[in-house]
């Protein structure tokens, strides 16, 4: 469905109006009271009020400026063909006339309402009676008139939007009808009212089969406990009753009686006693000289036993030293055979050693006297040597003082001379010119001497040379005048040397050094002789000290004469120094070793001395010693003699003993049996005791009395509650509680199952509406898709019943009811929502509705108007057409394919 | 001599697990018309003594009405019949042994009742009797201990010797029910057999075992003269006592008699398919030969039936409830909707929730790897409530 064009005629402010409209974007403009709001009220009550209604809607349409009465005349496609609609709003007189262009054919009256609300897809064009009513709803969807354009669509009843033939053309769009069954809902009826019997909001439901069981479980556990309490408390009862009657039993039979019996015994006691103590005394005297002759006879057979373990040592002691003594001749003539022996080895080294002595002094004289003979010999020789040196300085010195004085500096002086000469001669003899004839045509003369070819001459002093007869030549060869300086100085030399040889006497240099020469040689042998000359003298004196010690040596050798005559019988002395020290050393050495010898033979002879001494003060000792201890074992004997006679050997002794012991622990085994037979018969007082035993038989008593009481007690509870069966009762109380819990389980489970299908139901149902709504959602987000860049953009539910509701929007990551947006948004939401059910519904109108904006955006920013614009534009490239009322068309710039200016003329 | 040998008579049995007030009052019922058939086997039988093993009571404090009866009944067998206490209703005192009541009326009904209550030689002129009866509730001891040292010389070699004695032998424990939820634990007082001397008894007459038992040439265990619970598996023979020909010296002879008279079965079903409820209910009928109020059943169930094969199980067990003493069902058969029934919820296209939910029910049961679980079972409820909810009005 189109809308085309329109005419009005005396519509409030409109006398006459024509407004033709684009198919795709219409924009209205013109200011405030422009008629803009009246123009689209126009269309709506012409569309969808009968031309016969009266009242309010169109009383609202009359003109106050214009006579007559408003007409509405409204060109627009539908179901295939143009139509014209013209309706004259004059009340009841009323007129409707719908033209088809096909036909020609024009319909009027109710005939033309009819096929008008058939082409317009709604259920009747409204009368007067509905126009409060109905009429607002009426395109509610698609026309947003003034004021309104924030509100929220789905706020209102499903009739505002068509909802049938929307929910028609989203199950065609959507395949199969998913529509849920008359049965769907019956059964999820029922399984919300049976869940309903045992639930509240709250929890179970008071009073409801659920609750009851419950109830009743808790009843019979309740009553199982108290069963079991019971039983308990019986069992507790019987036991406390058995073990009473146990305690009466032991009290009465035997703790009663041997008190009884105590107390009887003690008043037979005081007799007892008296009896006791006599007997005691008795005994107790009885006792006394066994115990004596018990004890005297131990200390007979303890001495008896001492003495004999005397004897017994000292025979022993003695036993040892006699033959210790035995042993002891001997001993000593051993002793003193060792003494003799050492002493005899002493006196052997003894006199070894005087002989080696001697020999000693004998050896130490002939090596004296053989080394003084020896210096003796020496120095007479060296005193000889002395005399011939001094002789032959002598004639040396001599020799020396005859030959001339020459000394070295005189000949270095000669020969500096001599040398000085011949350096002048030389230098003389190089200034010399060569001159030699070779070849000669012409006389040659030299100084006027004639030179013959091959002639060679030397001349150091000037000449001529004179060639033939023209030629002369003057040579000066070395220069001229050092020639003559030269000369000179040979002249001189030569003086200086002839002064000088005449000086010293001497002819020539080389007869000087000859002269120096021989004294040399004779300064040299003079200083071989040594510089001093030694002193013979003391060489004279030692000689004859020498002399004088070689004559006392032999007068000591001669007294030795027996010694050397004993030696050289042994061995033959040798002479020479060397082997007399040799042999000096060897007898040394060997007295040396004597010497020890001696020292050991001296300290063995000691030793064995003091031994024999030691040995004989012992044996002296001992003798005293056996003497005593014979003295000693007489007088134990003496001593043990007596005894025996008295109490006969040991063995007699022993048996009277053990006798006597035996004798002695019966009769104070005796004593002390009477002495705690006694004891226990009055082991304090009597009378206390007598006490003691009246109060335990009053507490027996007593006790009996009060086991007597509880056990009546206890045999009362355990009646009682054995007439009542506690055995049973827990039984009984116990399929009670198997029969409770297995039904509440039962219904427990059943409640459950309900619980189950009701969600399961309420997840289907919800899936099932999504199948509505999502396509919807899907349309708003994609005319708001700028808004939100990703995901879903808006969602909102379905029900069956109650329509299409809970549209929200997100804004960021959450979900935002309409109620909760800006004006602006709600707007922009609300448009996108109206486009969306149109592009759905549009289908049923041969693909195109109209859409109506009636200053829809004015609380949009500025900026928004670009999202509005572009989600208008898309509406109209899907097919929609839409028709913007705005007194700001400026903002809409060139975006509108046709624009009305309104309020101009 | 001939003597009836029986135990285990447990008196005043409150069979509290039977919830029909009426049903459990003809249980308790039927222990007592028991003596009333001991008494017509000893008058048949014409014996002269009956013993009774222990726990004639099934609890230390029986009612007092149960108490009056048996005493009238035990009066009217006209022979001696001599009483231990048991585990059950031992003899310490403030059990009905020492009430005013059981002593009264025993003087007065049952002069012929004689309570052994002292371990000690009992000595008749048929026989003599060694009782072991238990004293107290808490006794481990072995009741037959005092027989061990006594002095056997004392004792007439010119009558066979009786042990009367109450609990489990070595080797054999009494109360050993295993498997069996209802009983009572516990065992102590254990009889040693082989410490008592041989060849000076000649009979050992022991309750606590509720089966017929023989335990040696000498020793027996009558079992209880009435079932009272469920069977024991193999060789469980109750519902008799024993006819016993005694002479000093020789083994006794010993016959069963039949007392019992109301029958406990066991049924072990598992249903893997609707087919299997014709079987049950032929089984059933096996069973029970079309007796009224004279069974109990004990019925392990597991596996499970289709929606409708579960009704009928219901309608079954329901009828069974009427017919039965007690049915006792142990384990669970359950309701799991068949692949048509199911079909019929998840083909729905015309009702999407419900095909829809049923799905998800579907799917949820196939993920639960445990079919026992309660998610699982929670499931299958779920399932079979849409069920109903879906095609019941």
């Amino acid at each position: 469905m189109r809308l085309l064009n329109c005419q009005l005629q005396n519509v409030r402010l409109h006398g006459e109006l024509e407004v033709n409209f684009s198919p795709r974007l219409t924009l209205i403009g013109g200011p405030n009271e422009s008629g803009k709001s009246t123009l689209v009220e126009a269309l709506h009550r012409a569309l969808f009020l009968k031309a016969s209604a009266t009242g309010a809607p169109v009383e609202a349409l009359q003109s106050r400026l214009h006579l007559g009465q408003p007409v509405v005349q409204i060109g627009f496609e539908a179901k295939g063909d143009n139509w014209t609609l013209r309706k004259r709003f004059s009340g009841t007189t009323g007129q409707v006339t719908l033209q088809a262009e096909s036909s020609g054919k024009s319909l009027t009256g109710p005939t033309a309402e009819e096929v008008l609300a058939e082409l317009l897809g709604v259920g009747e064009i409204v009368g007067s009676k509905q126009a409060g009513t109905v009429l607002p709803s009426r395109w509610a969807h698609l026309w947003v008139r003034q004021g309104f354009s924030g509100d929220d669509l789905l706020a209102t009843t499903t009739s505002h939007y068509d909802f049938d033939q929307l929910r028609l053309q989203l199950e065609r769009s959507g395949g199969a009808a998913v529509q849920q069954s008359a049965l769907d809902q019956q059964v999820q009826k029922r399984i919300k009212e049976t869940l309903d019997e045992n639930f509240t909001t709250r929890g179970t439901k008071r009073n409801s089969p659920l609750y009851a069981r419950e109830e009743a479980l808790k009843t019979a556990q309740s009553r199982m406990e108290l069963a079991l309490a019971r039983l308990t408390d019986y069992e507790d009862a019987s036991d406390q009753l058995a073990d009473l009657c146990e305690e009466l039993e032991q009290l009465q039979g035997q703790e009663l009686p041997a008190l009884l019996d105590s107390q009887k015994r003690l008043q037979d006691g005081a007799q007892a006693v008296g009896r006791l103590d006599s007997a005691i005394e008795l005994a107790a005297k009885g006792v006394e000289p066994i115990r004596l002759r018990h004890e005297a006879a131990h200390q007979t057979l303890q001495q008896l036993d001492d003495l004999q373990a005397e004897i017994q040592k000292r025979q022993s002691a003695l036993t040892a030293l006699e033959a210790n003594a035995a042993g002891a001749q001997s001993r000593e003539t051993e002793l003193k055979a060792a003494e003799l022996q050492r002493t005899q080895s002493l006196a052997t080294f003894t006199q070894q050693r005087q002989n080696l002595e001697q020999r000693q002094q004998l050896l130490r004289c002939l090596v004296e006297r053989t080394s003084t003979a020896e210096s003796l010999t020496r120095q007479s020789a060296e005193l000889e040597k002395l005399r011939q040196e001094a002789s032959k300085r002598q004639s040396l010195e001599q020799q020396l003082s005859d030959l001339l004085d020459i000394r070295r500096p005189s000949l270095l002086e000669l020969r500096r001379l001599e040398q000085q000469l011949r350096d002048a001669l030389t230098r003389q003899e190089a200034m010399a010119a060569g001159v030699k004839l070779l070849k000669a045509d012409q006389p040659v003369r030299l100084d006027g001497q004639p030179l013959q070819v091959g002639d060679e001459q030397r001349l150091s002093a000037v000449f001529q040379l004179q060639v033939g007869d023209g030629v002369v030549l003057e040579i000066a060869p070395g220069g001229g005048q050092a020639l003559g300086d030269l000369e000179q100085a040979v002249q001189s030399t030569r003086d200086q040397l002839a002064t000088q040889l005449a000086e010293l006497k001497v002819e020539s240099v080389s007869a000087a050094e000859a002269l120096l020469e021989q004294r040399n040689t004779l300064d040299q042998q003079l200083a071989a002789l040594g510089d001093t000359p030694a002193d013979p003298g003391q060489l004279e004196q030692q000689n004859s000290a020498l002399q004088q010690r070689v004559a006392e040596l032999d007068g000591e050798l001669q007294d030795l004469a027996e010694v050397r005559q004993v030696m050289e019988q042994e061995q033959p002395l040798p002479e020479a120094l060397s082997a007399l020290q040799a042999l000096q050393q060897q007898i040394n050495a060997t007295s040396k070793h004597t010497l020890a010898a001696v020292g050991t033979a001296e300290k063995e002879l000691e030793d064995a001395r003091s031994a024999l001494q030691a040995f004989q003060t012992q044996r002296i000792s001992e003798a005293s010693q056996i003497e005593v201890v014979r003295s000693e074992l007489t007088d134990r004997k003496q001593r043990l003699e007596p005894l025996i006679s008295q109490y006969g050997d040991r063995n007699a002794l022993a048996a009277q003993l053990t006798g006597l012991g035996e004798q002695r622990q019966e009769s104070e085994a005796e004593l002390n049996r009477l002495k705690a037979e006694r004891a226990a018969i009055s082991s304090q007082d009597p009378e206390r005791e007598q006490q003691r035993l009246q109060e335990q038989l009053e507490n027996l008593t007593r006790r009996q009395e009060e086991l007597l009481d509880q056990r009546g007690a206890a045999k009362q509870r355990c009646d009682s509650i054995s007439s009542q069966d506690p055995f049973a009762a827990v039984e009984q109380a116990r399929l009670q509680l198997e029969t409770a819990e297995a039904d509440h389980d039962q219904l427990v489970r059943l409640t459950q199952a309900h619980q189950l299908l009701q969600q399961l139901f309420q997840e289907a149902q919800a899936d099932l509406s999504s199948r509505y709504s999502e396509p919807l959602a899907r349309a708003i987000g994609d005319y708001l898709r700028p808004l939100v860049p990703d995901g879903q953009v808006a969602r909102l539910s379905y029900d069956q019943s109650k329509g299409f509701q809970g549209l929200q929007l997100r804004r960021g990551q959450e979900y935002y009811g309409f109620e909760a947006l800006s004006g602006g948004m709600r707007e922009q939401l609300a448009a996108a929502l109206r486009l969306s059910m149109a592009d759905v519904l549009k289908e049923a109108h041969d693909g195109c509705l109209p859409l109506v904006f009636d200053d829809a955006f004015t609380n949009s920013d500025p900026e928004r108007v670009d999202l509005v614009k572009r989600m208008l534009g898309s509406a109209v490239d899907r097919g929609l057409q839409v028709i913007l009322l705005t007194c700001d068309p400026a903002a809409y710039g060139s975006f509108a394919d046709q624009v009305v200016e309104l309020g101009s003329g | 001599m001939r003597l009836i040998h029986t135990a285990d008579w447990q008196i005043g049995k409150p069979y509290g697990t039977v919830a029909d007030e009426q049903k459990r009052f003809r249980l308790q019922q039927e222990r007592i018309a028991a003596i009333g058939r001991i008494r017509e086997v000893v008058r048949a039988q014409d014996a002269q003594l009956v013993l009774v093993a222990g726990d004639l009571f099934d609890s230390p404090t029986p009612d007092a009405t149960a108490v009056l009866e048996v005493l009238e009944l035990i009066g009217e067998m006209e022979v001696p019949v001599l009483v231990i206490p048991g585990n059950h209703d031992h003899g310490a005192p403030g059990t009905v042994w020492h009430r005013d009541d059981f002593q009264r009326h025993q003087r007065q009904q049952a002069p012929n009742l004689q309570l052994l209550l002292d371990r000690q030689p009992l000595v008749l002129d048929s026989a003599v009797v060694l009782p072991c009866p238990l004293l107290r509730n808490q006794d481990s001891s072995d009741p037959t201990q005092w027989l061990r040292g006594l002095d056997w010389s004392a004792v007439p070699t010119d009558r066979p010797r009786i042990v009367l004695a109450h609990g489990g032998v070595h080797g054999f424990g009494g109360r050993d029910y295993e498997g069996d939820e209802e009983a009572q634990a516990g065992a102590n007082n254990l009889i040693d057999l082989s410490a008592l001397p041989a060849g000076q008894i000649d009979y050992i007459a022991l309750g606590d075992w509720h089966n017929l038992k023989q335990v040696s040439a000498q020793a027996w265990y009558p079992g209880t003269p009435e079932p009272d619970r469920f069977d024991q598996g193999e060789g469980n023979q109750r519902g008799q006592v024993l006819l016993v020909d005694l002479q000093r010296s020789s083994t006794p002879a010993v016959q069963p008699q039949t007392t019992g008279r109301i029958r406990w079965h066991n049924l072990k079903v598992r249903f893997s398919g609707d087919g299997d409820l014709d079987r049950f209910e032929r089984q059933l009928e096996e069973l029970t030969a079309g007796r009224v109020a004279r069974d109990l059943l004990r019925l392990e169930v597991s596996g499970s039936l289709s929606l409708a094969g579960h009704r009928r199980y219901q309608q079954l067990l329901d009828d069974l409830q009427n017919r039965l003493l007690r049915l006792r069902i142990k384990g669970e058969c359950q309701q799991a909707p068949e692949a048509t029934e199911l079909e019929q919820l998840t083909a729905r296209s015309e009702d999407p929730l419900i095909a829809q939910v049923a799905q998800q029910l579907q799917q949820r049961l196939r993920r639960e790897s445990d079919p026992d679980s309660d998610e699982a079972s929670r499931i299958r409820t779920a399932l079979c409530e849409l069920f109903r909810f879906t095609t019941t009005r």
